[in-house]
């Protein structure tokens, strides 16, 4: 054993039985160590911005209104009832009815269903295109990067909404159809932002080390790369939500995305809009609904970006872009 | 220099072009149905007809659908390069005659929103960073908070009732007759539009503004004894405006997908409203027209944008661009 390069001796650290006791190995617990605590630091610093709290707060109770809707809801959001149309907000219906005589309090809360588990989808989709183009980039290199590179270039030379538009237009209005052209059309900041990470990892020691054991590219890709670029791309990501929220609800508002009778916000808004003189408050409701939300999940982002950042808002920057 | 840069950028623009209009005749294979029979449909209502199968078959024979899929293409992209976008579907007139006699009132209403956008938003980011932290700079910074949450939908439909219907001060929708006329319809979109992108821009000439007057130069400004009022105007917004001249080039670059929401809601007679229309027709010839249009549009702004950068502040380097 005396013969061995001492620089080789870090890479049992990588065979999987070494692996699971890495705890007994100082040097790596130490690493291990500061990495968690630079975590705790941001998420320190997170809490004790109260603006930002405010915003998970709201956050946390919106979700929970999604979730428990059917409890929560005092009417069916579907239920037509025509004698008590276009009724003012008032006991029995705490935010009125709408021209079907439909409870619109009981449409709101179903309608959070859609409106935040749909930019959900589109952010995790767009999340998924873009971390694949940007590990195979950044991982293979030469060929495969200037290519995929070049497509994200071209790709955002364009403005997306234009995108989003012509897809919709070709695949027919729809919700799934705008949730598949929103999927489709943002997707390349994740890529360029993965890809510079991949770059880095690719050359560090624990990489070559596993791929000196015979590790695939697959698998060095999955176990190795992903798992440290993803963290912060995902809380990124979830900021995106908001303008994910903001443009489908653009979309329903249209009549391109959601389509009545769903209950989802923008498509409520947009019935509304002929009602401008007799109901008012239907068009109220829901864009506050909706401003309220992003609101949320705005003060939440800028409270992360100055936790893990507190120097600059680079990486969130370049991430809306 | 100046002359080679522009035709440097001018050659990149090329390839650029020729991918969106391959993305742009990719669109065609999202049509659910055949695009033949659909044409034929289209060419026999014209004439008040149904299309019978010799009819699609003579209509594919004539547009060359029947080709390989290269040839089509090229076929198309010659048509486009001379002006030819095919005819709508709903009017039967040429797309790119539909595109000029709605761009009128397209350009106008950005004009106007971009320089309402201009006289709010860089007034008050000024203020906003030489006042720092004081109650105004809170305010300004509560306002760009709400702004940028607002779905721009909602606040033009709050506008709308609140200076239309509920205090009768401006018309509810439509174009007008005489250009007084026209300009009173045109306000209150105008104002919608440019409140909708304060927010935005405001915050970008704060932190562009406060970047500036942490130099050394305006340092030595204050040193001379030099009056504020000429620091700040004089010596840092025209170093401070760069990012906001990209930020106006970028509205301008996304002059129809930004206006769609804003000329629906007003019935404004523009390009906006007419792809939307296009959309909901399922208008193929019009969707892809208008995409390839604006697309070209977007990519001139972007080199306009990056020339006027560059005019703006002399230290920027033409090649290294």
């Amino acid at each position: 054993m005396s013969g061995i390069d001492p620089n080789m001796k870090h890479l049992w650290r990588h065979l999987p039985w070494v692996r699971r006791n890495r705890s007994r190995d100082a040097s790596i617990k130490a690493t291990a160590d500061e990495s968690t605590s630079l975590w705790v630091q941001s998420l320190h610093r997170l809490c004790k911005d109260p603006l930002a709290m405010i915003g998970l707060a709201t956050l946390i109770l919106l979700i929970m209104i999604a979730v428990f809707a059917p409890f929560l809801a005092p009417y069916d959001p579907d239920a037509i009832d025509i004698s008590q149309r276009l009724q003012w907000p008032s006991e029995d219906h705490l935010l009125g009815t709408d021209k079907f005589g439909r409870d619109v309090l009981s449409r709101m809360i179903f309608g959070a269903r859609l409106s935040l588990l749909m930019p959900a989808i589109i952010v995790v989709n767009s999340l998924a295109i873009g971390t694949t183009v940007g590990l195979l980039s950044g991982f293979k290199g030469g060929l495969v990067d200037s290519l995929l590179m070049r497509v994200v270039d071209i790709k955002s030379s364009f403005p997306g909404l234009l995108l989003t538009l012509a897809i919709i237009g070709m695949l027919g209005p729809g919700l799934f159809n705008a949730v598949i052209a929103m999927s489709i059309s943002g997707w390349t900041g994740y890529a360029r932002i993965i890809r510079g990470m991949t770059l880095s990892l690719r050359e560090m020691e624990f990489v070559e080390a596993a791929r000196t054991l015979g590790g695939s590219d697959g698998y060095i890709l999955i176990k190795h790369i992903l798992p440290n670029v993803i963290s912060p791309v995902v809380l990124l990501a979830t900021l995106n939500m908001a303008g994910a929220i903001l443009s489908l609800a653009g979309l329903g508002f249209l009549g391109l995305g959601a389509q009545p009778p769903t209950a989802e916000w923008g498509a409520m808004l947009s019935d509304s809009q002929g009602l401008i003189f007799y109901a008012p408050y239907l068009m109220f409701i829901p864009g506050v609904a909706i401003m309220i939300t992003v609101l949320a999940i705005n003060l939440l982002g800028d409270g992360l970006r100055d936790a893990m950042d507190p120097k600059s808002g680079g990486m969130a920057e370049a991430m809306r872009g | 220099m100046m002359g080679e840069y522009i035709l440097k950028r001018l050659a990149v623009m090329v390839p650029v072009l020729l991918c969106g209009s391959i993305i742009t005749f990719g669109l065609v294979f999202l049509t659910p149905g055949d695009i033949g029979v659909m044409m034929a449909d289209a060419e026999a209502s014209a004439m008040g007809a149904m299309a019978t199968p010799e009819m699609v078959e003579a209509i594919k024979e004539h547009y060359g659908l029947n080709d390989p899929i290269h040839v089509q293409y090229l076929k198309w992209l010659n048509n486009a390069l001379h002006g030819d976008l095919g005819r709508s579907f709903s009017t039967h007139k040429p797309v790119f005659r539909e595109f000029m006699d709605h761009l009128g009132p397209t350009l106008t209403l950005n004009l106007a929103g971009i320089l309402i956008a201009l006289l709010i938003a860089v007034p008050l980011g000024v203020i906003s960073a030489v006042k720092k932290n004081t109650i105004v700079d809170h305010l300004c910074r509560v306002y760009v908070m709400m702004e940028i949450s607002m779905p721009t939908f909602w606040l033009a439909l709050m506008l709308l009732w609140f200076l239309s219907v509920k205090y009768d001060i401006f018309p509810l929708y439509g174009y007008g007759v005489g250009w007084k006329d026209q300009l009173w319809h045109m306000a209150l979109p105008a104002i919608a539009m440019g409140t909708s992108m304060t927010g935005s821009l405001m915050r970008l000439t704060r932190t562009s503004m406060l970047e500036t007057l942490g130099h050394g130069y305006i340092v030595t400004a204050r040193a001379k004894g030099l009056p504020e009022f000429i620091i700040v105007f004089k010596h840092a917004l025209r170093n401070a405006l760069n990012p906001v001249v990209t930020m106006i080039g970028l509205f301008f670059g996304r002059i129809l997908t930004g206006s769609v929401i804003i000329e629906s809601i007003f019935s404004w007679p523009g390009n906006g409203n007419l792809f939307l229309a296009s959309i909901n027709a399922r208008d193929y010839p019009m969707i892809m027209g208008f995409t390839l249009i604006f697309m070209a549009l977007f990519v001139l702004m972007t080199l306009i944008t990056d020339i006027s950068y560059a005019l703006v502040d002399p230290r920027i380097q033409y090649e290294k661009s």
